[in-house]
Order: structure tokens, then sequence, then C-alpha cells
């Protein structure tokens, strides 16, 4: 059960208590804010369902090249090891390109048999390789789903998707395996989601902060923008902005993050104002504390706690608008994204694309569900009056 | 309570300006142009197709055109003078050469500051005056040397078309487009004689002479050319051989004889005492413009096919020589004074100055001129004088506010799509969505209401837990999700076809008798209802549970129940009623989901509601509806809000005075 996972809510509600001391002992006893909460979670058995799942979904999406790619994991090839499915790693980590045509050479991540090392595999994938067998190849061990999410399979382009041949899910209408996009839609509906999330979470705790502490002017002025961007339905808005820029998943976390602010906006600036008048806040200015210091050391983690609340549902709204928005064409077509296989899944209804509907809706519901359950178990935890 | 609404009325203002900023923000400071990006896709296709060069036209004027409709661009009645020197001889020719077309022309200066375009441009030697008719009907006498004020004749004249003036300077012949020809005084404007109407527009006129005796000529649509007496403007003698619009005149030296050009393409030669005419060229399209060379040997013709005519006049065997360089019709023309050089301006918005000598162009301005109407040489013969119907970028601020006045009488403009007014697109689509919402949301009340009660009678038991279980189901589903999965069950051919999923009526629906059309709609109703129904169960459901735990807390219901009432009377008639409060006032909330809520089921059924117009106006960049749909929505929003304020207000006074 010691997963990292307790560490989590642990590092960020911990400086509950304003007074030092009061904290130490609190900790000593094993009564800091965050562990009742803690505790308080862990009975409750549908939120940590939801945080399982949850875990689950992060690991799945980090694992994903090698649960789903058509090159092996690991493959022995004229007595050297290449490890091909780990390419992606290389490629979407390490920035340098020099770093990384060194790994590649280290075999870290040899995507093809590349010619000027093998001239006998001159254009030939991993699986002709392993197809053909041979006694230059020693093993290999393909992935759990051994198809590329955006890579077609040549022999299955057909014009309509099928579901049929020895494929998990079958395939979409340009014969990419479903099962390997399922996999691969998790990176985004995660990323997306998370970074979204934080983005408007930023926004909106540092705002509200603002809007809270100062008042007057600032309040007026930041209220007032809040109003008018709660005006607009948020989904048409975000496809207004979405629509003019060029369609890429960092695109859509930018413009959810700044459309989505409002809400943690007004949930922070409430718990600041309620603060602001409170005893320890007093005591803190007679401690002569600096303005700065009381704003971002006594009242910004006194008051974020319904933040993580709204941040986990949050997160699930991000994650609906996103597959919203590639289920609409607006997302970025170069990776896997669920939305975007529901979508075809429409265009073929009448063909009975069934395997195009369910698995990824179902991705969807369950990453939205867990979510839900995850903010809601929180926010059980969090209610005193449930304490028990 | 008046004081409060007013408050709240005026705290409206500022997010309502708020709201059309961001509006107005996005619109127009989305990366790039937003109309060359709007338009660049698709003028690139039909560029190809076109085999290039006509298909940049269409571009060009498309861009132009919606520019203007955005308020991106203004008019800019002005009337700008261009040096004549330099452009003629080896030099200049060599200087075109160079750059491989005409070499950049600029504008020496502009006389501006009229209220409307500038149609016609007529000099008077004898007064130094240019006389400027204008399509807001009247004529601006410039002092082109310079300093002077401008003084304005209101003629009683619609859009002028044409213009002329009598030698001595003294009298003004004015053409309209509603068909009249009228004479006035320079010095005042005060009609002369009588209004010679015809139920066709006068295009031109020019001042001949009648034997001896000063007299307009004028070329009306209706294909006839009319002597005019000065002053009286009666019509003396009518010419009459062009088969349609006449649409331009040249008059000789002495003023004897002139040449008429028109639509049926022919150049006519006529004799001012009369007699027949005699054609002297034909043009590919309708002949818009005639200048005659100062030598007079020479005329001019310009053309709609985008080419200008030299004719020789004296050797009518010689070969016509055909000058072309505009890309659309050439509608205006006229020779310098030593008459080496050709000015033309067309429809391409540029002026042209020709060598004559060499055959080609050695100038241009560019392209953002207009249509250009009038060209006129200026006495000095150093410059020359264009008017024409030219834009200039309009300041982003003053684009603000026009469009905030705009939109403040509903003027939303035109589609750029379509060409309807958005205003009545939104008028077709608003009621669907409406109305399909107004039904939802009476199915989720019919449905929250009781569920909810239920659960917060037996909170805790296992109607409470299973109900909020499913609940938090509905509320994790995406609705496109479930669209398209009651589609695949209910809608297709491999399952159950039970219901359409196309539209809101079969195509047959309108030939149908009362009760099959209320089945066919309520049949096309069925899935998207149902869509829009589910997710909002979980609010109202969950509102209802905790608002009716609440009441059940409270003491007056303590009461009823030590009073010995039946649960059910302590439930239905104490407790309801009290919680139900809350449940209205959500009402006005729901307002902003119900406009924009219902895009994935209008998108998936192709229902053609506000969700559907929005999506289709995103996809095509059709701005006007973007902007109005987006100012439209966010303002029914502020209304619900303010709505549901007031309905708050009444239910709890306190609210009013905090």
């Amino acid at each position: 059960m010691s997963a990292p996972a307790p560490q989590k809510p642990a590092s960020d509600g911990s400086a509950t208590t304003s007074v030092a001391d009061l904290e130490k002992r609190h900790e000593r006893e094993g009564q800091t804010y965050t562990r009742i909460v803690w505790t308080q979670l862990k009975k409750n058995r549908a939120g940590m369902a939801g945080l399982w799942i949850v875990l689950v979904l992060i690991v799945v999406a980090a694992l994903s090249p090698i649960l789903a790619n058509d090159q092996p994991i690991v493959a022995r090839y004229k007595g050297s090891l290449s490890f091909p499915a780990f390419t992606t790693y290389v490629d979407t980590w390490v920035p340098w390109r020099g770093l990384r045509y060194d790994m590649k050479s280290w075999k870290v991540g040899d995507s093809f048999p590349f010619g000027d090392v093998y001239p006998e595999l001159e254009g030939k994938t991993w699986k002709q390789v392993i197809a053909e067998g041979g006694p230059d190849l020693g093993f290999s061990v393909m992935p759990p789903i051994p198809w590329h999410p955006t890579r077609p399979d040549g022999t299955q382009l057909k014009k309509t998707p099928s579901y049929e041949t020895q494929r998990f899910l079958g395939t979409d209408d340009q014969g990419r395996d479903v099962a390997a996009r399922i996999v691969h839609g998790s990176v985004v509906a995660v990323t997306v989601g998370v970074v979204a999330e934080a983005i408007a979470v930023l926004l909106g705790v540092t705002l509200g902060l603002l809007a809270g502490y100062y008042g007057g002017k600032v309040d007026l002025l930041l209220s007032r923008i809040v109003e008018v961007v709660m005006c607009f339905p948020t989904f048409f808005l975000i496809i207004t902005v979405i629509a003019f820029l060029p369609p890429s998943n960092l695109n859509i976390m930018l413009v959810i993050g700044f459309i989505g602010w409002t809400g943690i906006f007004r949930l922070v600036r409430g718990e600041v104002m309620k603060n602001k008048g409170l005893d320890y806040v007093m005591a803190a200015r007679a401690l002569g504390f600096s303005e700065t210091r009381i704003m971002f050391r006594q009242i910004l983690p006194n008051s974020l706690a319904p933040v993580f609340v709204s941040a986990a549902f949050g997160v699930a709204g991000a994650v609906l608008t996103e597959s919203g928005l590639s289920f609409l064409g607006f997302g970025d077509t170069s990776v896997a994204s669920w939305g975007e296989i529901v979508s075809q899944g429409r265009q073929y209804v009448q063909e009975g694309a069934t395997h195009l509907i369910l698995p990824p809706g179902i991705a969807i519901f369950v990453t939205l569900t867990a979510f839900n359950l995850f903010g809601q178990g929180l926010r059980d935890a969090m209610d005193p009056k449930l304490r028990r | 309570m008046i004081q409060f609404l007013l408050r709240r009325i005026l705290w409206m203002i500022p997010t309502l300006l708020g709201i059309t900023f961001v509006t107005f923000s996005i619109i127009n400071f989305a990366p790039g142009d937003p109309v060359a990006a709007s338009m660049g896709k698709s003028g690139g296709e039909s560029g190809g197709a076109d085999g290039g060069g006509g298909g940049q036209d269409k571009q060009v004027d498309a861009v132009k055109a919606k520019k203007k409709l955005l308020g991106m661009v203004e008019d800019d009645p002005v009337v700008r003078a261009w040096e004549t020197a330099n452009l003629i001889g080896p030099a200049a020719l060599a200087r075109a050469k160079d750059a491989g077309r005409p070499v950049d022309l600029t504008a020496a200066a502009s006389q501006g500051g009229f209220p409307k375009f500038a149609r016609t441009l007529t000099w008077n030697q004898a007064t130094a005056r240019l006389f400027v008719g204008s399509e807001a009907g009247a004529v601006h006498v410039v002092d082109p040397s310079g300093g002077a004020a401008q003084s304005t004749l209101a003629t009683g004249a619609g859009d002028i078309w044409c213009t002329a003036v009598d030698d001595a300077g003294r009298v003004l012949g004015i053409g309209d487009t509603g068909g009249t020809f009228r004479t006035v005084a320079t010095a005042d404007g005060a009609p002369l004689g009588k209004v010679v109407q015809t139920d066709r527009p006068f295009r031109r006129a020019v001042a001949v002479k009648d034997g001896d005796a000063p007299a307009f000529l004028s070329a009306c649509d209706d294909g006839v050319i009319r002597l005019h007496a000065i002053p009286s403007g009666e019509v003396v003698r009518e010419y009459r051989a062009h088969s349609s619009y006449v649409a331009a005149l040249a008059v000789s030296a002495d003023g004897k004889r002139f040449w008429s050009g028109g639509y049926d393409r022919r150049v006519r030669e006529w004799d001012v005492a009369g007699g027949p005419a005699r054609v002297v060229a034909e043009a590919g399209q309708a002949v818009m413009a005639l200048a005659l060379s100062p030598s007079g040997s020479t005329l001019a013709a310009a053309s709609e096919d985008r080419s200008i005519r030299l004719i020789d006049l004296r050797d009518a065997a010689k070969p016509q020589r055909v000058f072309e360089g505009h890309f659309k019709g050439v509608t205006a023309v006229t020779f310098d004074a030593p008459g080496a050089t050709l000015w033309s301006g067309g429809r391409d918005g540029r002026v042209l100055a020709w060598d004559i000598e060499a055959g080609r162009a050695t100038a241009a301005t560019a392209d953002d001129q207009g249509v250009v109407t009038a060209i006129v040489l200026a006495p000095d013969g150093t410059s020359v004088w264009t008017a024409s119907e030219s834009t200039r970028k309009t300041a982003i601020w003053r684009r603000y506010v026009k469009w905030l006045g705009r939109i403040v009488t509903f003027d939303f403009d035109r589609s750029f799509v379509t060409n309807e007014k958005v205003i009545d697109k939104i008028a077709e689509s608003l009621p669907v969505t409406l109305g399909m919402n107004a039904l939802a949301l009476f199915i989720t009340y019919l449905i929250a209401i009781p569920w909810g009660i239920l659960a917060a009678v037996k909170r805790g038991k296992t109607f409470d837990r299973v109900s909020s279980v499913i609940l938090f189901m509905l509320w994790s589903m995406p609705s496109f999700w479930v669209a398209t999965m009651l589609i695949m069950t209910f809608s297709s051919k491999r399952s159950l076809d039970l219901f359409p999923s196309v539209g809101l009526e079969s195509t047959s629906a309108a030939a149908l008798a009362y009760l099959p059309w209320l089945k066919d709609r309520a049949a096309h109703l069925v899935l998207p209802l149902i869509v829009m129904t589910y997710g909002s169960f979980t609010g109202l459901t969950q509102y209802m549970r905790t608002s009716m735990l609440e009441t059940i807390s409270q003491d007056f219901v303590r009461t009823a129940r030590a009073k010995g009432l039946p649960e059910r009377l302590v439930v239905f008639k104490h407790a309801l009623r009290n919680s139900l409060i809350t449940m209205v006032t959500l009402l006005a909330g729901l307002l902003p989901g119900m406009i924009g809520g219902s895009l994935f089921v209008e998108i998936i059924f192709s229902i053609e509601g506000m969700g559907k117009l929005s999506y289709t106006a995103v996809l095509a960049r059709d701005y006007p509806i973007i902007m109005a749909i987006s100012t439209f929505t966010a303002f029914l929003t502020l209304l619900g809000v303010l709505l549901s304020d007031v309905l708050y207000s009444v239910v709890d006074p306190r609210i009013r005075h905090e």
C-alpha cells in the first residue's frame, strides 16, 4: 500500500497549520491535516479505486510505446542486442539530436534494422525480419500489442474499418490497429488533462490569491474578467479559439487551461477572503511578516484544500474536452486520441463499426470516472462533517 | 427592488463591454490575417482550377470584399493626383523593363474629405475649378491649385454618374442613376431649367457646340444620346444607333463631332449637327470610356475586355493598336497634354500610365484604388487626377467602436459563406435549440425532482446508494459517445432500426397530417432528447437531494412530524415546496448550457440549431456568424444570470441589501 500514491497529496497540503512548532508536534503525533485527509481517503473505497485507476492509467500512458508497438521490445540480431521499441522515449525525451543519434547507435532503440550496419536488411521492417527468422536472429520479444498506433499496416488497408483477423480490437479505416491506438490515446488524455488543469490551477490560484488578498480595484477588475469569461459557453469558446490555431495538443492544453481557470479563481478568492480575517493572519501580521510571506506562506496553503478537489474534477473535465475536440476533428491527428477513434466509429456506424465506438468510449468513461471518483473521495475526506 | 434591479443592470454594462471585447479580440487577433487565412485554402484551389490568374483575381476580390464586410477597410473617397513627369521615353521604359513590370506610382497629392465616393471629374478652364460629382448627389467645386476651400453644390440629383460644364464655366449638366439630367448654375447649384427624366441612368455627359451655341451631350442607358440646350437643359436632338447602354463619349476639340461607345461594343462617330453614325471600331466587350488625343488623330477606347484600343481616325484602314495590361475591365482613360502618355484606370483598382509610342505601361499604382471611375488631365499637364472607389485600412479601435455600434442595433452583418443575414440565421436556429433544450430541461426536472426526493427520503439506504452510483456513471459519460452508441443501437440497420438519427423531421414531413407529423417529430426527438437529458440528471438530482435533506432537517418539518402529520404530507406539502425554491432559481443558471450545450447533439443528429450553426461557422471561418453567436450567447447568459439573481432576490429579500 505504501506505493508512491500517499506522497502525492502529502506534498501539497502539508503546511496547513501556520505555526511551525505545532506542525512539528502534529507530525510527531501523526496528526497533520494531510495525514487526516489521507486516512479518510483510504477508508473511501470508491475514491481509492479512482486513485488506483488513475495510477494505472498513468503507468499505461508511460509504458505505451512498449505496450503497443510494431517493433520488438528487445531483439538480438547477429549477436548484438537492440531495443527498438524504446525509440519513442529517446525521440521524445532526449532533446539533442546528436545525443539522440548516439543513443540510437548504442542500440537503445534501433527503429529499423539500418542498411548502414546490416546491408542485407535494407528497407525491411523488424516484423519482416522476425517473420523470416533465420540463424542471424537470436531472439525477439514483441510488445503485447504488436502493432503501431499511427503506422498503418499495409496488409490491413481497407476502405472500411474491420473487426477481424488475429487482432485484439480490429483496425480502423486506415488500417491502424485500434487496440494500439487506445493504449497510445491514454498519453494524450493524461497529458492534456493534467497539463491543461495545471495551467488552469496555476492561473486560478495566482489570480484568486491576488484578488482575494488585495481586494478593491484588483478584485473588481479580475472579477469582471472572470464574469466575462464565464459568460461564454466554455466549449464553444474553446472550439472558436482552437479553430484559429494550428491543431496541436499543446494548443489544446493552453486553450483549455486559459479558459478553464475561472472556477478555481472564484474558489481561491473566496477562501482567501475568508482566511484574511482570521486570527492567524493577524498574528502573522503582528509578527511583522511581509505581505508576500503572509500571502504565500500563510494564506495560500490554508486556501488550497478545496482546489485539489476542484482540480481532480477539472482533470476529468479537460479529458472530456480534449476527447470532444478530437471527436469534432480539432485534435492533433498525428497522435492517437480516443475521441478521434469514436468519431471514426460514428462515420462507419451504419457499417457496424462497433469496435471503433465501444472500446475508446469505455476508455474515456473509465478515465473520467476515475478522476471524478478520486475527486469526490478527496472532497469527502476533507469534509469534517463526514469524518469518523 | 427596483433599485436592486437597476444596480444589477448597471453592473452588466462593463461585462457586456468585456464580452464584445473578447469576441472582437478572438477574431481580430487570431494568428494571421483572418480573411486571408479563411480564403487561403479555398482560394488556392480555385486558382489552380482556373489555370492561375483568374482564380487569383477572384481570391483577391473575395478578400477585399470580405475585408470590407468585416469593417477592416472603409471607403476612402478621395481624388488623387498623379505626376506625369518621367513616365515616358526610353528612361521610363528601361526602368519598367528592369523592374519586370510597370514601376510603382505613388500619389503626389490627394483631395479628400468627400462624404461619399467621387464619381466624376470635370475640369473647367474658365473658372479654374475641378467639379467633382459624388454618389451623395452633390457636386464639389475644388480649386486644385491648393488651399482654397472647396464648396459643395447641393444639386438635388441622386447618385451622380456624370457631370459636364460649359466652356464659360457657368452651367453644370448633371446626370444621375435615377435617370434625371439637370442643368444647374455652377455658382450656387440653383436649377436653371427643367429636369429631363428617363427611366434609365445617365452615364456620361460632355460639353459640345451645337452650331455655335454651347450644349451638353448626355449618354443614357436607354441607348439614346441626347443633346441638351444650355441653360434650359431641354432635349434638342436625339442620336439613336446604340442598341444598349451608352457608356462613353468623347468630343473633338472644336466640339462639332463626337464619338460614343457602349455596351453594344461599337464605337460610333457622330456629327453634333445630326446625321447618321459611322461605326469606327468594335471592341471585344462593352466600351466603357473614350478619349481623344490632343492632336485629334487618335481615339482611345477602353473596354471591359481589359484592353484599350487606339483607333486611328485619319486612316481607318490602319490596324488598331491594343494595349493590354489591366487584369480587369478598363473603366477610364485619358491622354496627357502632349499626347505621348495614355492614362487608364480599371476595375482592378490600378491606374496605369502607358508610353504610347512603345505601346506598354511604364508605371502603375498599387491595386488598392478600387474601381477607377474617372480620370482627368490636370490643366498644367503635369498631373492626372483620378476618382476611384478606394478604401483604406480602418484603425482597430475604430473598427471596434463601429462594430459595437452595429451590434447594439442587432446588425450582425451577413454570412461570408451564404451571404444571408446573420440575424436571420440565428433567428432560424435559436428556436430549434431553445425548444429542444426546454423540452430536455422539462424532462430532466420531471425525473430529477422525484428522484432527488426519493434519494433524500431514503437517505443512506440501498436506493440512495445505487442511485448515486448510477448518477455518477451518467455524469462521466461523454455525450458524443452516448449519442454515437444510441445511433449504433437504435438507429442502425445492423441492430434495432427504431428511431431516425438525422434531423428533426423526415423529408416528407411537410406533407403529413398533424398526428403523423407529431409522431414523426417525436421519433426524431427521442435520441437527441435522451442525450440532452441524461447528463444534467446528476447535477439536478443531487441539488434536489441536498436541498430536500436540508429542508427535512429543519424545525418546521420536525414540527409537522410532531403534529402527527402523515409522512407523505410532511414530505410533499411541507418540505417539497420549500426545497423547490432552489430548483427554480437554478433554471436561470442553466441558460448558457442550453445554448452552447447541445453542440454535440446537434452535430451528431444533424439538427440545424445554434450548436450546428456555430460549428459550421467555425469550420468555415464564417467570422460574422462566429462573432454574432459568441456575443449573442454571452449576452443571453448574462441575462440568465440577471434572471437568477432577481429570482433569488424575490425568494430571499436579504440578498438585495448585501
